[in-house]
């Protein structure tokens, strides 16, 4: 194709055969785009006007084709587009690949290239892709679509003379073999990356037709009118969710301080350098300081419209059904009913006037509205800690310690105080929040009524609280706003009033073979997991003394083996005991060292007796129903889940381990006797391979933690 | 659980939490609670409410669907009642297809929107 398409001699005078450059007869498109792509056009490139293009690729996307003139809004840009796809079409003419010549090339005789140029072009592809190069400034670019123009453009098109030698077949081949040699890792790297660099280069091209379609302020309007869309004055209410998601996953964030710069850097994207980053910030500063200024209205009446447009946005939804006649202040005597139904129902006041207020379900209802007051409480409470702004010494730190941090508290109160109070001196607003905030914590005290702990209704109030599951759900988040005290106050009034619990109310045990309902084992779980850590918590940090009250407070106030049976009340029982083992071993082990005193050991040891002789007779009723069964068929043929069998009793093990190490030999010896047939035929069972495997094990090992605490062990029962 | 609180209608200002002001302050005593939701084209719904709004869109957890569709025979002209059953882990209800809530006995303190 080469000699007849372009219509010129290209052997140099000087060889001696004036053999034709062939480049073969394959018409490898591909590699011609190549070359053509990479003619170095400066002018044209000089031309593009880049100023204002860092958000092209923000407005205009990835696929530039299809962005039609909708955004030519500004009418001066008419005549600038008109050129601009003028002048565009030459890049993309290179597409074509086809060849313009201009004539005669007689100045290409003049300079020898160097025959490294050519050397370093490896196949013949890519000598033809070059070819450009090596061909003589007389020739022209190409300009497909444009020869009527060609002859002007070309004169300012075309690259600087490049001094080139045109080379003899001989040379060709010598250059062919030697480009052959270089290996092929080299080529293919080499190729991969002149094609990217071409992609780009098109891709720059392609958009280089809508430069200067809209201008900045153009361009302003439109990403305002996008961003408005997301800007909002209260995160935590418009986009509360997002919000958490980012608090959580990055936690010690302050939200909602670089939100604007979060957003700057979403819409300016990876490619936005720092300048234009930091303008784009200021703009949405701008923007949200606009939008306080004046509120959105929830009409526009547009100039020469007939009718007024509404908006609906995310702040501003559809109007929603507005109730009327609303009580607004609740010392009003509207409210009078209300506050007299509550007071009635909270046990201020036994005698009920509002026939509405009686029975079940108003109880029910009221308990109700206490864990939303109460969560309520919360959310602003947490809402406060996040928003506030944090400084040293802060007002609430010492406070917002969670209760197993209790000890801490006293040391870091005395230090917090000298900076507290010059701070809260220097900003009256965080004085003003430092008030909000132990009025919230004190209605949330309030709201959960602890105290009196001994109360005259029945069940306890805090015990309606608990009854409902979001409500144990909440006293974790609850136990970071009580004071140490407060805590103590908790769990008292849980222990003393524990036997009207809803997790006691299993219709399991006493061999009646019941089995525990869905919903109370999953309120089970719910304490398990929700309330009684934070109790584990005060217990764990609790004196002999304490221990010894809340003991006497659940054998005075309940009826220990009905709580007992539960595992909730096992759980609890275990807790208590095992802390009061741990002080007295303590006292024990590290003789005068300890706070606890020898009264209160002999106390403690009293309280256990009596506990032990309540509990006697019932051990072996503290199983679950299912463990007593465990014999029947029934657990094993489970199949797929026998791998994954829930270890039902383990918490009856722990606590009778836990009584085992505090009961003396002849208490020991009856805990035994007691025992003793659920332990060989627990035993009995893993031996006998009736578990499968890991049911056998897990048998054994419960088996153990009370023989081990008595001194003994699984294995020596089994050789027997 | 994430709690469903904040979720919960703007409109009703702190002062309403002591007592039933609003329809929808029923609604609210249901959090976290078993529901009963009826819906347009013959659709209930039971399941675990987590979060509502004011427009009584909602977010259900545990969710037993039932779909009853009747159909007319087309050769005897009958009535075909088929019901069909789903259960989804987690669902959000759009509020303009709630006809009527409720509150199932067996959850105590029955209310009725």
């Amino acid at each position: 194709m080469a000699d007849s398409f372009f219509g010129f001699n290209t052997t140099l005078p000087r060889d001696a055969s004036p053999a034709p450059i062939s480049f073969g007869d394959s018409d490898d498109i591909d590699a011609r785009l190549e070359g053509q792509e990479r003619t170095p056009n400066p002018d044209l490139v000089n031309k593009l006007d880049e100023a204002n293009d860092d958000l092209n690729d923000e407005t205009f996307g990835c696929a530039a084709e299809d962005v039609s003139k909708d955004f030519d809004f500004a009418g001066n840009t008419n005549s600038h587009a008109k050129e601009l796809l003028g002048a565009a079409e030459r890049p993309q003419s290179t597409l074509s690949g086809i060849y313009h010549s201009r004539g005669n090339g007689q100045n290409a005789y003049d300079a020898p290239a160097p025959l490294a140029n050519f050397a370093s072009s490896d196949t013949t592809a890519r000598l033809r892709g070059r070819s450009p190069l090596t061909l003589p400034p007389g020739f022209d670019q190409p300009t497909m679509g444009l020869r009527a123009t060609s002859d002007n453009i070309n004169a300012s098109g075309a690259p600087a003379a490049i001094p080139k030698k045109m080379l003899s077949m001989e040379e060709v081949e010598r250059a062919l073999i030697e480009s052959a040699k270089s290996s092929n890792a080299d080529r293919e790297r080499q190729r991969v990356r002149e094609q990217r660099r071409v992609e780009r280069e098109r891709r720059m091209a392609n958009m280089a037709r809508y430069n200067n379609l809209m201008t900045r302020a153009d361009k302003n309007f439109v990403q305002r009118v996008q961003i408005s869309q997301l800007l909002t004055d209260d995160p935590y209410a418009d986009d509360f969710y997002c919000q958490m998601y980012t608090v959580v996953r990055n936690p010690g964030l302050s939200m909602g301080h670089n939100a604007l710069g979060e957003m700057a850097e979403h819409y300016g994207g990876r490619h936005m350098n720092r300048g234009g980053m930091h303008r784009l910030q200021q703009q949405i500063q701008r923007m949200v300081s606009d939008a306080k200024r004046k509120p959105k209205g929830p009409a526009k009446m547009v100039e020469g419209a007939l009718g007024a447009i509404s908006f609906h946005s995310v702040r501003n939804p559809k109007q929603a059904i507005s109730v009327a006649g609303k009580p607004v202040s609740t010392s009003g005597p509207g409210a009078g009913v209300a506050r007299g139904r509550r007071e009635s129902q909270t046990g201020q006041s036994t005698s009920m006037s509002d026939s509405s207020t009686q029975g079940p379900s108003a109880d029910r209802r009221q308990t109700l509205m206490r864990v939303e007051q109460a969560f309520r409480c919360i959310l602003k409470l947490e809402e406060q800690l996040r928003t506030k702004k944090p400084f040293p010494g802060d007002v609430n730190s010492q406070n917002l310690a969670p209760a197993g941090q209790n000890n801490a508290a006293p040391e870091r109160d005395d230090s917090a105080t000298g900076p507290e109070q010059a701070s809260t001196g220097n900003f009256p607003e965080s004085t003003a929040l430092a008030s909000e905030t132990e009025s919230l914590r004190q209605e949330l005290w309030d709201t959960l009524e602890v105290v009196p702990p001994v109360s005259d209704t029945l069940p306890h109030p805090l015990i309606r609280f608990l009854s409902v599951s979001k409500g144990k759900k909440l006293i974790p988040r609850t136990f970071h706003y009580l004071s140490p005290n407060q805590a103590m106050d908790f769990v008292t009034a849980l222990v003393a009033n524990f036997e009207s619990m809803d997790v006691c109310r299993g219709s399991f045990g006493f061999g009646l073979g019941g089995t525990l309902s869905t919903t109370q084992s999953e309120e089970t779980m719910v304490f398990l997991n929700a309330v009684l850590p934070p109790v584990v918590a005060v217990v764990g940090d609790a004196p002999l003394s304490t221990v010894n009250a809340l003991l006497t407070t659940l054998l005075l106030r309940n009826n220990v083996p009905w709580i007992a049976r539960s595992k909730a009340g096992l759980a609890l029982l275990t807790v208590l005991i095992s802390r009061g083992e741990m002080l007295k071993q303590q006292s024990l082990t590290f003789a005068g060292a300890t706070v606890t005193s020898q009264e209160q050991l002999v106390e403690f040891t009293a309280l256990f007796n009596q506990l032990f002789n309540v509990l006697q007779s019932h051990f072996s009723n503290l199983f679950p129903p299912t463990s007593g069964n465990g014999a029947s068929p029934v657990p094993d043929s489970f199949g797929p889940h026998q791998h994954t069998v829930p270890n039902h009793d383990l918490y009856v093990w722990q606590f009778l381990a836990t009584v085992a190490v505090g009961a003396s030999p002849d208490q020991q010896h009856i805990l035994v006797s007691e025992v003793r047939e659920k332990v060989m035929e627990q035993v009995a069972l893993a031996s006998n391979h009736h578990f499968a495997g890991p049911k056998s094990e897990m048998a054994i090992a419960n088996v153990n933690l009370l023989l081990h605490a008595l001194g003994l062990d699984a294995s020596q029962l089994l050789s027997h | 659980m994430a709690d469903s609180t904040p979720v919960d209608v703007p409109a009703a200002p702190a002062t309403a939490t002591h007592s039933v002001e609003q329809p929808l302050d029923l609604v609210r005593l249901s959090l976290d609670e078993n529901v009963y939701v009826k819906l347009r084209g013959d659709r209930e719904l039971r399941g675990k409410l987590h979060a509502f709004d004011q427009h009584l869109n909602m977010v259900l957890g545990d969710v037993e669907e039932n779909i009853t569709n009747v159909e007319l025979h087309p050769e005897t002209k009958e009535e075909v009642v088929t019901t069909a059953t789903r259960r989804v882990d987690m669902l959000f209800v759009r509020g303009d297809g709630v006809i009527l809530w409720y509150k199932p006995i067996g959850s105590s303190g029955a209310t009725v929107v």
